[in-house]
């Protein structure tokens, strides 16, 4: 039963938990909250903005009928459920398009140690640094370079806010291959955005 | 809106760096602007609310915006945005015998457009709505006749938001008319699952399965006043009963999962999808690669059984790891395949906690068997178990030498 109008504050788990209790507000509350994000994740995973909206919008379908089926039940993080759809959703599409081997998302990058070279940055001026367009456009450029595991788990981080438990469990891999992945990334996005300035 | 705290920047192992590029790229992430698909979801979920409270999908809350507005289509842009959200009655039928009754919020939405437009159906299924499914999944297979996943819930779905229709095509475009008439003929249909894709180009495709020859024939026939849109139903397969009750079963009560991680696997074993008489059948599975649970893995005959490998009363254990293979059929119990030959089915249903109470008989008839599968599979999911029933299949052909 609903007893009261839900409210920004409230976490995304509380709101679905009105929603699934016939509160439409609630869902409507993390919708704005999430779809920005969940595009972004599924737009810069496939280059297009047109596909990213059809992605997106069919994640959101299959929520809403999971919440209609009782197959979410509010009970576990909403992101993780939300960024597993899209994971399965992604790895659907990469099948339909040929474009991916069957199992390609889910293998475990063993060996990513060994292929994460660790450098150490010196940042001078962090607030030139934001404003520099070139370095926005190495940034986006660096993520479209990363492997489609890399940047799904990159982009969850960023995109969902989701720390290393949710990502594991969102990506049916674990907490050590998540911090593996993410390490990678982050080194290949710094060596784009700071060249050889390695110290 | 606040901007949301990053909890993944005040993780202590990243250093100063790590933290400029992931905000460079929290700089690079503008806005996504409101469009017609967030419309189209909203007014989804509205109509989803509204029919569990026991109406029907009403337009106030459903419509899309003005197609005028967005740039629809003219055809589109000449109907009422107040039309947007329809909703057929829920109606009883049956199957074999079998009585079904459709939830009542069965129906066709049109939800709203997304350039084109989009026409999200919800609850074509025969069956009270209870699971849900990617719309289309293959499952680690190469071979889509074997392993193919169909919609839990019928979608009518209309993309291309990008095509424009190209110079001398053969096809025209669909009023939105024509689409709630296609959907109407594609819901008429018994132990059956059949969607249909728009495309400019390529006009509209229906896909799926019906449970019958006469039931493929009556598809085309009444979908022959539409060849103008260029109709294509090559694609829909026959799969009679028990094999399209099962298939329902799975796509409407289990979460058939593309992720091969934690998808449970089921195929022949170093064979093809078709089988001549008296082969035997030798059966390969795989547990979820995420979970401990137990494993059910039954052979769905066309003569109206359904064979349990695994457990029955022989094989009792049936509790697996994460990722265990299995082969049943190679030693001590064989399976050879006889007549009745046609289409029949692999089905491997993985779940956190037992489905039965006891082991079942080896051998026993499909109906009784679907009633307490459903029976046992809707309890699990009234626990919040819904989303572990994992489950896969394999179509096999069986034809005399």
């Amino acid at each position: 039963m609903v007893t009261s109008e839900p409210n920004l504050s409230e976490s995304d788990e509380d709101l679905m938990r009105r929603y699934l209790a016939g509160d439409e507000k609630a869902f409507e509350i993390v919708y704005g909250r999430r779809r920005a994000g969940l595009r972004r994740f599924f737009e810069r995973q496939c280059g297009s903005n047109a596909l990213g909206q059809e992605l997106a919008q069919d994640v959101w379908f299959k929520l809403i009928r999971a919440c209609q089926n009782k197959q979410y039940t509010a009970e576990a993080k909403f992101t993780t459920y939300l960024y597993r759809l899209a994971k399965n959703q992604l790895i659907d599409w990469y099948r339909k398009n040929g474009n991916v081997k069957t199992v390609e998302l889910n293998d475990a990058l063993e060996g990513d140690d060994e292929t994460v070279e660790h450098h150490h940055y010196h940042v001078d001026n962090p607030e030139s640094i934001y404003a520099d367009r070139e370095r926005l456009t190495a940034v986006l450029e660096a993520v479209e370079g990363l492997s489609k595991e890399q940047k799904a788990t990159l982009l969850m981080q960023v995109e969902g806010n989701m720390s290393y438990e949710e990502i594991a469990n969102a990506m049916g891999t674990n907490r050590e291959t998540v911090k593996t992945r993410l390490r990678y990334a982050r080194e290949h996005l710094k060596r784009r955005v700071f060249g050889g300035s390695a110290e | 809106m606040d901007r949301e705290k990053k909890v993944y920047l005040e993780d202590p192992e990243l250093t100063e760096a790590d933290r400029v590029v992931l905000r460079l790229y929290e700089e690079t992430a503008e806005p996504v602007e409101w469009d017609e698909s967030d419309d189209a979801i909203l007014a989804f979920s509205r109509s989803i609310q509204s029919g569990e409270e026991g109406g029907s999908s009403g337009s106030e809350n459903g419509q899309s915006r003005n197609p005028t507005d967005t740039g629809e289509p003219a055809e589109l842009a000449n109907e009422d945005p107040s039309d947007n959200v329809v909703t057929f009655a829920p109606r009883k039928r049956t199957s074999n015998g079998r009585s079904f009754f459709r939830s009542p919020l069965a129906g066709l939405s049109i939800a709203a457009s997304l350039m084109v437009g989009v026409i999200a159906g919800q609850g074509l299924s025969p069956y009270v709505d209870l699971g849900v499914a990617p719309d289309y999944q293959e499952v680690l297979h190469e071979n889509q006749q074997l392993t193919r996943g169909l919609s839990a819930t019928r979608s009518i779905r209309l993309r291309t938001p990008d095509l424009q229709q190209p110079a001398g095509s053969q096809t025209t475009t669909a009023q939105e008319s024509d689409l709630l008439r296609i959907g109407s003929v594609l819901n008429d249909f018994r132990c059956a699952d059949l969607s249909m894709t728009l495309s400019r180009t390529q006009g509209i495709k229906v896909s799926g399965y019906v449970s019958s020859a006469d039931d493929l024939e009556r598809l085309r026939s009444n979908l022959s006043g539409f060849e103008q849109l260029g109709m294509a139903t090559q694609d829909v397969q026959v799969y009679g009963w028990p094999v399209c009750e099962a298939l329902e079963i799975l796509a409407t009560r289990t979460v058939i999962d593309a992720d091969n991680a934690r998808a449970p696997v089921v195929r022949p074993f170093n064979h093809g999808p078709v089988y001549v008489d008296g082969e035997n059948l030798v059966v390969e599975a795989r547990s979820s690669g995420q979970f401990e649970g137990y494993l059910y893995i039954d052979f769905i005959q066309n003569d109206g059984k359904v064979l349990h490998m695994l457990p029955f009363e022989e094989l009792p254990q049936n509790a697996v790891a994460p990722g265990q293979d299995l082969l049943l059929g190679a030693k001590d119990v064989q399976y050879a395949l006889t007549a009745p030959y046609g289409t029949e089915m692999l089905v491997i249903i993985a779940s956190p906690i037992p489905l039965f109470d006891a082991p079942r008989a080896e051998l026993e008839p499909a109906e009784g068997y679907f009633k307490d599968l459903i029976l046992a599979l809707e309890g699990l999911a009234g626990q919040g178990y819904g989303d572990q029933l994992l489950s896969g299949y394999s179509i096999i052909t069986t034809k005399a030498k």
